[in-house]
């Protein structure tokens, strides 16, 4: 019986991994004896809290680093069990191991200077200094306390392991019987290490990241305790396209050329709620309102709503997504920070304070609130919400239905725009909302009670995007009954665009081309502009409708600005490997050295 | 003004005008800013 499915084995396996979570709960322990001012963990409930939280972290950078070791303990080549073979075993365990706690080590002393865990984008820093040898040998004689600890982790470390041996007993049952065992036990191994990986076994969830552990904290310093120093640098690793530029600019003329910092002081009596939805893949291709210039024949709109609604507000049928992906979208939209090569979300940098739209109009007085109907967490959008300093997150966990669940994204739009509605109307005036969509996406599936309702259209898209128009409707009716809605500001855009249609969305610049639309119900702001606009507009604009007066960070500008504005309309964004910096009739392909394109309309 | 060719289909690179080179530079500008910004921590 000891000798069947290698039994024995696999207990010492898991035994040994085990060993690695219990190394990494006493590095964390130590962090945060280390760390003790900066982390204010101020009861032990909370410290345990945070440290259950932190073991999807431990799973992901232990899964990482141990794969080699989970491979070579599992294939079946007959001697895994011969004293060399475990030597060799033994060897790759504590190499792999003890470089990952070693990271954990150096974040005890150098978080106390870096206020984050190390990341990749730490080796910019180091790599430039020529006396890297004599800098580790000053931090070994000025911390020989950490050294020491490392040593003497490593020693029990090793002690403990070596207290469990494999039995060295042949296999007693047949090859083949061995060798399908041993393949079909490895298969699920690498099953379950891919979701500790990735966080979770969910398609709607992307791969866990740093700002995910964000998604658990009060306050922003605690996620720094939740993560470990191996898996920040592991997924922050070829991740350095955030790095500083130079081209010979000085500070005075970077501020003329790109003012940095806005402001737009005018009174507001009544400061207005403001609602902003960012609608999943709604790009501006399917919205008959914005593509009156674009003149294609025999174009098809598949958003009545929408389109009638356009005809009460003012919209910008020239406005581009600065990202190409969802969780671009957020960061554009709420803190004006675009993505390029990389989302700068999953950059070593989210977790820092970021002035946005959130932390202004929180600093006004505003209820702040933030809607994703996926699973909590899904695009680290919790995490992100709570960077930003939303006072509450409501995703698939407080709608609490998940009969109404599409089975792969999140809740249907509709019910989730109905849910974001009500709770809306609980909320202390001013408020400022927004709500991030689900359903117009692939697989393309609406709710089966809608089936046949919506024009399947050319793609399988129009199909969702004429559900969701149909959301937004259900969600208008029920909302003008409210108090609240009069004051309200309502601002429709787009993450992205998705399946195309027509040729002239196939164009590159197009591929970007989302709506803005700014509703008002008293009518205060109304009409067709063609000048460009951009997500990352979206910030300065709100905080122009609602009064505020100070100067604050935006790069990009304030769209219904009555005053003529100093910065001329452009859209900046990634294409290929290429930005793209358009303005007046003109755009500029940049390949971060040198310009190496320029079209326009000549 | 407004751009035609959002195609990317003629390059004009090789007739370079003063307002190209502006848009470069603002485009450089801002970049510098960007980057600045984030990796400073001055969000």
């Amino acid at each position: 019986m000891q000798q069947f499915f290698r039994v024995q084995e696999y207990k010492v396996l898991i035994y040994r991994l085990l060993l690695v979570y219990l190394m990494y709960a006493f590095s964390r322990f130590l962090f945060f004896i280390y760390n003790y001012s900066f982390l204010e963990i101020d009861s032990v409930v909370e410290y345990l809290k945070l440290s259950y939280h932190g073991l999807a972290f431990d799973t992901a950078a232990i899964f990482y680093l141990n794969s080699l070791f989970v491979l070579l303990s599992m294939l079946p080549f007959v001697i895994n069990t011969h004293k060399i073979y475990q030597k060799i075993i033994f060897y790759v365990y504590f190499t792999t191991n003890l470089i990952g706690m070693s990271f954990n080590f150096v974040d005890l002393i150098y978080y106390k200077f870096n206020y984050n865990r190390t990341t990749i984008s730490e080796w910019d820093v180091v790599k430039n200094e020529d006396n890297r040898f004599e800098m580790f040998a000053r931090f070994a004689v000025s911390y020989w306390h950490v050294f020491l600890l490392f040593i003497l982790t490593t020693v029990v470390w090793i002690v403990l392991y070596k207290k469990v041996k494999i039995s060295t007993k042949p296999y007693s049952k047949g090859v083949l019987s061995y060798v399908l065992t041993s393949v079909a036990c490895f298969l699920l191994m690498i099953t379950l290490m891919v979701g500790g990986i990735r966080g979770d076994f969910r398609k709607s969830t992307r791969p866990i990241n740093l700002v995910d552990a964000n998604r658990h904290t009060s306050k922003i310093q605690h996620a720094d305790f939740i993560l470990n120093t191996p898996f920040t640098i592991i997924r922050t690793f070829n991740k350095k396209t955030f790095k500083k530029v130079s081209y010979d600019l000085k500070k005075p003329e970077v501020d003329r050329l790109v003012q940095p910092l806005k402001a737009y002081p005018n009174t507001v009596k009544n400061k207005p709620n403001i609602v902003v939805f960012i609608t999943e893949s709604y790009g501006r291709e399917y919205i008959g309102a914005f593509n009156d210039p674009t003149q294609i024949k025999d174009y098809v709109s598949y958003t009545p709503f929408l389109d009638s609604l356009a005809t009460k507000s003012l919209i910008f049928n020239k406005a581009y997504a600065n990202g190409r992906k969802s969780i671009h979208g957020m960061s554009s939209v709420l803190a004006g920070i675009p993505s390029f090569k990389d989302a700068f979300t999953s950059s070593p940098y989210a977790n820092q304070d970021i002035e946005s739209v959130v932390s202004i109009l929180n600093s006004e007085g505003y209820d702040t609130s933030f809607f994703h109907g996926a699973p909590n967490g899904s695009m680290g959008f919790l995490g992100f919400s709570n960077i930003l300093g939303f006072d509450n997150y409501y995703g698939k966990t407080e709608f609490n239905n998940d009969a109404l669940f599409d089975g792969v994204w999140g809740i249907w739009d509709d019910p989730f725009f109905q849910f974001m509605k009500t709770t809306l109307d609980t909320k202390t005036t001013p408020f400022f909302s927004t709500i991030f969509t689900v359903t117009s996406h692939e697989p393309y599936i609406i709710p089966k009670e809608y089936e046949g309702v919506f024009p399947k259209g050319d793609v399988p898209m129009h199909q969702c995007v004429g559900y969701t128009d149909f959301a937004f409707k259900q969600f208008f009716e029920a909302a003008k009954k409210e108090p609240w809605f009069q004051n309200t500001i309502f601002i429709i855009t787009a993450d992205h665009s998705n399946q195309i249609r027509y040729s002239e969305y196939r164009k590159l610049m197009n591929r970007l081309a989302v709506p803005i639309m700014i509703y008002s119900p008293n009518g205060e702001f109304t009409g067709v502009k063609s000048e460009l606009a951009q997500q990352i507009d979206i910030y300065p604009t709100i905080i122009d409708m609602v009064g505020y007066n100070k100067p604050f960070r935006s790069w990009g500008r304030s769209l219904v600005s009555e005053k003529p504005s100093k910065m001329d309309p452009f859209v900046v964004s990634f294409i290929g490997q290429n930005y793209m910096y358009s303005e007046g009739n003109i755009i500029c392909i940049f390949d971060g050295v040198k310009a190496v394109g320029f079209y326009d309309d000549q | 003004m407004t751009i035609n060719d959002l195609g990317l289909e003629t390059n004009l690179i090789s007739n370079r005008t003063a307002e190209m080179d502006a848009v470069e530079l603002k485009c450089k500008a801002f970049l510098k800013d960007y980057f600045e910004r984030i990796v400073d921590r001055n969000l």
